[in-house]
């Protein structure tokens, strides 16, 4: 690799970063071929990373590690398969292929409440109107009051017009909504069914190379004494492990003080180093 | 009650979650839909779903069904006899037919 921090570049499959650097910085570096870090500018130019770096990549004793997850990816850059891989990859194919289009009905919800109350307010103003122009006509004629409750009908006339057709666009609208949502109930199906996929083939995939991973935390340097569980050891030994059994051909990150050396480290994981100060 | 229904993973996490959280509101809590009670708190929740997840959340006024109400009493009765049918196998079609009582499709193109 060629590793460019700042002004200083280091070549080899090992490398030593001789100022302080932060190795979040240096693994997006790793994985994006630049990064900065503080205004220092980082460049890698080395193999790139396949999906197993992004759960082992950098490696450091405050890291966490979903060491299932981490295991299958392993065994997958390994070129272990399983019998629901096809399926997986239909079912993500379909997803793709799934497009719903959103469909909001705020608008006209609001314009239907606004409508009808508009329409209720008119309905009163016609009640009292007319109240008001009978009592008049008692008293002789009233052609102001006959003419105000003319106008007063007619705009009554047209709101209730216009709450007809809110209504109507509302329903159209749901209409939409609801097949979108069919849409998304469908997807939702293939979404549940592609999580189940992925979740046995993880679990077969780990079955596949417990052992291997157990023997791997064993040789870990500075590890445990006896390993129990191998799912419970602390997540830097188990990174090493995984890492260990991975085939990472891009530079992995180290920030640990289990090893003699970055050589050391790069001859356990069989992987390119990077090694900063821990 | 609040019908809150969701159509996605995410919508249906946040449910859940919502569920979890304000149990005092639910009312009945299903896969990917719960009725919460109708109080300003359980609308408050309602449209903070909706606000974060859009389309993928569906809300709905629902009110008890009172038959009474809203259903002719020839469909109330027919509901009724068919129930106490003597031969389970036989399909509300073929029951009604002869009987006095209202027609499948008839009853299908009546809106309540």
């Amino acid at each position: 690799m060629i590793c460019r921090i700042g002004e200083r570049v280091h070549r080899g499959r090992v490398v030593r970063t001789t100022t302080t650097v932060d190795q979040r910085a240096l693994t997006r570096a790793v994985r994006a071929g630049e990064a900065t870090d503080d205004g220092t500018t980082i460049a890698i130019q080395a193999r790139t990373p396949g999906p197993v770096h992004e759960r082992v990549g950098c490696l450091h004793h405050e890291m966490g590690l979903r060491t299932r997850t981490a295991l299958a990816e392993a065994a997958r850059s390994r070129g272990h398969t399983t019998a629901l891989d096809s399926r997986i990859e239909t079912l993500r194919e379909r997803l793709a292929e799934l497009t719903v289009e959103t469909v909001e009905t705020t608008d006209q919800r609001q314009a239907v409440a606004e409508a009808s109350a508009n329409t209720e307010r008119l309905q009163e103003a016609v009640a009292e109107t007319r109240g008001e122009l009978k009592a008049r006509r008692e008293d002789g004629d009233a052609p102001e009051t006959a003419e105000q409750f003319r106008d007063t009908a007619r705009e009554l006339s047209e709101a209730e017009t216009a709450f007809v057709a809110a209504r109507q666009n509302l329903e159209r609208r749901r209409h939409a909504a609801r097949q979108a949502r069919n849409k998304l109930a469908q997807r939702m199906d293939i979404e549940d069914e592609l999580a189940n996929a992925e979740r046995e083939a993880r679990r077969r995939l780990v079955e596949r190379t417990q052992t291997a991973f157990e023997s791997a935390i064993e040789s870990v340097p500075g590890g445990p004494e006896s390993v129990g569980n191998p799912f419970e050891v602390d997540s830097l030994t188990a990174g090493l492990a995984v890492a260990r059994l991975a085939d990472l051909a891009a530079p992995v990150v180290l920030a640990c003080d289990r090893f003699d050396s970055p050589t050391a480290a790069s001859a356990f994981l069989g992987a390119p180093v990077i090694a900063t100060e821990v | 009650m609040l019908l809150v229904i969701t159509y996605s993973r995410a919508a249906r996490q946040t449910l859940r979650n919502v569920c979890r959280s304000h149990e005092d509101c639910v009312v009945r809590q299903f896969g990917q839909a719960a009725l919460l009670d109708a109080t300003e708190f359980a609308a408050f929740q309602a449209l903070r779903l909706r606000e974060k997840h859009g389309t993928a959340v569906q809300v709905e006024w629902t009110e008890p069904f009172n038959e009474f109400e809203r259903v002719p009493e020839g469909v109330r009765e027919a509901a009724t006899a068919y129930e106490s049918r003597e031969q389970a196998a036989t399909p509300y079609e073929r029951f009604a037919s002869g009987r006095d009582l209202p027609d499948p499709e008839a009853m299908r193109e009546q809106e309540l």
